[in-house]
């Protein structure tokens, strides 16, 4: 199966092949073995390259999953994010958690110069609160994990980053207004 | 022994209550507001009586209400955790008139210790260290100069009528002091409508070390040595450990802190748990900063380091029995630590993250310790302190310590909410923090390169793994849809066909 991937921000062209399992195992598990491609839609990065490879995967509970690649054993740990965003999951793997959204190819995002700006990110409030101040215009650029609005909830003053390096396409909200649990505040691209 | 005892708290401390209550055979009784019906401290207590609505102003804080529930249930003793009414005199008094025991110290010892200026007096009374300098504002510049020569600079000017930094003003030298008491007299005058400065030593990359103490209602009173919990955000601890590693290279400095904490402690005829905090400096000096007078968050490294259970002497000695512990019998051994997992995103400048636990798995195995409020399915209430567990490790050294509560972290699963964990693997990585060179600016030092690594571009292997097990898990879904029809990756159903 053909099929494409964005992990933050990032898109990816994959392509599946169930690897057939052996006579009497695996019918009724939930898993078996696959060889899989992956490339970086923008070409292959540094620290991206395109890669292949044989790999186990069985989910051993709901929304665990076990991949074994040659003698490496890793864990993924799947869950809905809090704010609905429309087939997004996030994998936590090792401490770090990456929102993945899958589709078909059709999904395809335009090709862009510049790898890091694909995809538009929201910034968004995972409570209710105030927004206090907003920290940047539309059309700034601005640096990953830079700040870009203040909200206060919870009696605290928080300030939002940047999900991702790129420009401010659109802000949804007013400096003062009051921002729902999972709005989306603000559009970097 | 009292027969029966309610827990005004909730979380995580509600739970280490009642664990130590069952294992004293003691019946235990929770209050729980509307937002906690499914809590664990409710799901596991004998008895368990409904406060009122969500907001603690409404449930947790309301003395009649919890003084009702325990004559209802007929509890003869009151554990308040910590927060809530644990610090609050009247609600000890309260309790004092309605003949319910109140487990912890007296309510004239809270009060007292309870303002940091009538602790700071009735510890410069004891003759214990304060930071030197005055409280009250300063009439001239002759009596700041003679002031700051005595005690020695760098100083700090404040304002005497507020805080937040507004009016103040650090001073190095002589020479710059008239110029900063111009400034900060006039800012302070604009910001609180009074020029008034006082003027204290500046400790210069303190450490936040505190002393355990316990006493008895008989006048024996010991002290269980020191932590350090230097590591802080806004005053409010992330990582607390014993024994501090400046004890560790300072032996001698524990009986001394030791010792000065419990002059301040009697001095306030302090019975039951308490903690006095100080700041430190790497020379050695300290200074009394305030007294805590309930159980800490951070009991357990004690508990660990000691060996003694502190909910149990609470108990024992609020019901009246001698705390048969000589200061000589306390004996330290190896090194704890503890890291507090919080509901916050230490990417976000840890905005709280509220909402539904779904996956969940806490850590196990030799040396590790997980006191925990929550469980996979559980709503993290909006209403609370954002505390869902504490994991806490002892090993033989404080070098193995960390590399036990790396592996401990990594077995800490959570997902559905955002929690701090991903920080504490940061830290105890870092090597300033695995040297013990800690001070409280520590985290503010160390967050900026923490959160720019972790919005670099993520491991290759990481988003291969990311990706199969998304990609397996919706293949997974769309063959056994009646298992997991919750809830679909896929946009739309026709997409399907061309995906198998």
């Amino acid at each position: 199966m053909k099929l494409r991937a964005e992990v933050a921000g990032e898109g990816y062209l994959v392509e599946l092949t169930p690897v057939c399992p052996a006579p009497g195992a695996l019918a009724s598990d939930a898993g078996g073995e696959v060889t899989y491609s992956l490339t970086p839609e923008n070409g292959a990065a540094e620290n991206q390259p395109a890669r292949t490879g044989r790999v186990s995967v069985r989910e051993v509970m709901p929304g665990v999953i076990s991949l074994i690649e040659g003698d490496r054993s890793s864990t993924v740990f799947l869950s809905t994010p809090p704010s609905k965003s429309p087939g997004g999951v996030v994998a936590s793997i090792g401490g770090t958690d990456l929102p993945v959204v899958l589709g078909d190819l059709r999904d395809r995002a335009p090709r862009s110069r510049d790898a890091r700006s694909l995809g538009p990110q929201e910034v968004r409030t995972s409570m209710p609160g105030k927004v206090v101040r907003i920290l940047v215009a539309r059309g700034d650029e601005v640096a990953a994990g830079q700040g870009v609005m203040i909200v206060e909830a919870m009696k605290m003053q928080n300030e939002l980053k940047a999900p991702k390096a790129g420009r401010v396409t659109s802000i949804h909200v007013a400096e003062g207004s009051t921002a729902a649990a999972g709005e989306t505040l603000l559009v970097i691209e | 022994m009292f027969q029966k005892v309610l827990i005004a708290n909730r979380g995580e401390i509600a739970l280490r209550v009642l664990r130590a209550l069952r294992e004293l055979g003691i019946r235990s009784v929770a209050v729980y507001s509307d937002a906690d019906r499914a809590a664990p401290h409710v799901l596991q207590a004998d008895e368990a009586v409904r406060l009122g609505p969500a907001p603690s102003q409404e449930s947790y804080l309301v003395t009649e209400r919890i003084l009702d529930a325990a004559r209802e249930t007929g509890a003869e003793a009151i554990h308040p955790g910590y927060g809530f009414l644990s610090e609050n005199a009247a609600f000890a008094r309260a309790c004092e008139t309605a003949r319910v025991k109140f487990i912890g110290p007296h309510w004239r010892s809270i009060e007292q210790m309870g303002s940091k200026t009538s602790a700071r007096r009735v510890a410069i009374e004891a003759g214990a260290p304060v930071v030197p300098g005055t409280q009250q504002g300063i009439a001239d510049f002759e009596q700041a100069r003679g002031m700051a020569a005595s005690i020695g600079y760098p100083v700090l000017l404040k304002a005497a009528a507020g805080g937040g930094g507004k009016g103040m003003r650090r001073v190095d030298r002589e020479t710059d002091l008239e110029a900063a008491m111009r400034d900060a007299s006039s800012e302070a005058q604009r910001a609180f409508g009074s020029g008034e400065v006082y003027l204290e030593k500046l400790i210069e990359r303190p450490r936040h070390i505190e002393v355990q103490v316990l006493g008895d209602e008989h006048g024996h009173l010991i002290h269980l040595g020191e932590r350090e919990c230097s590591i802080q955000r806004r005053h409010q601890k992330v990582v607390e450990e014993s024994p501090s590693p400046l004890v560790a290279a300072q032996p001698e400095l524990r009986e001394r802190i030791g010792n000065a904490a419990l002059k301040i402690a009697r001095a306030a005829n302090y019975c039951n748990a308490g903690t006095l905090e100080f700041l430190a400096t790497d020379s050695g000096e300290f200074y009394f900063l305030e007294m805590n007078t309930r159980l800490q968050v951070e009991h357990p490294v004690t508990e660990w380091v000691t060996g003694l259970d502190l909910v149990h002497w609470q108990l024992r000695i609020a019901a009246g029995e001698r705390l048969t512990i000589k200061q000589s019998d306390v004996e330290w051994r190896g090194s704890a630590l503890e890291c507090r997992v919080y509901a916050e995103d230490p990417l976000q400048n840890f905005m709280p993250s509220p909402g539904k636990i779904q996956h969940y798995t806490e850590p196990s195995g030799p040396g590790v310790r997980v006191d925990s409020g929550v469980y996979p399915g559980f709503a993290v209430p909006l209403d609370y302190d954002p505390l869902l567990a504490k994991l806490s490790v002892w090993s033989s050294s404080r070098e193995e310590s960390i590399a036990r509560m790396r592996r401990a972290v990594g077995e800490f699963h959570v997902t559905g909410i955002t929690t701090n964990l991903s920080l504490f693997a940061g830290l105890l990585n870092d090597a300033a923090f695995q040297s013990g060179k800690l001070h409280t600016g520590f985290l503010d030092d160390f967050l900026p390169g923490f959160v720019a690594r972790a919005f670099s571009a993520p491991a290759a292997d990481e988003v291969a793994a990311a990706i199969l097990a998304a990609a397996h898990r919706s293949r997974e879904q769309l063959r056994q849809p009646e298992q997991t029809q919750r809830e679909s990756l896929w946009r739309a159903g026709g997409r399907a066909g061309m995906l198998r």
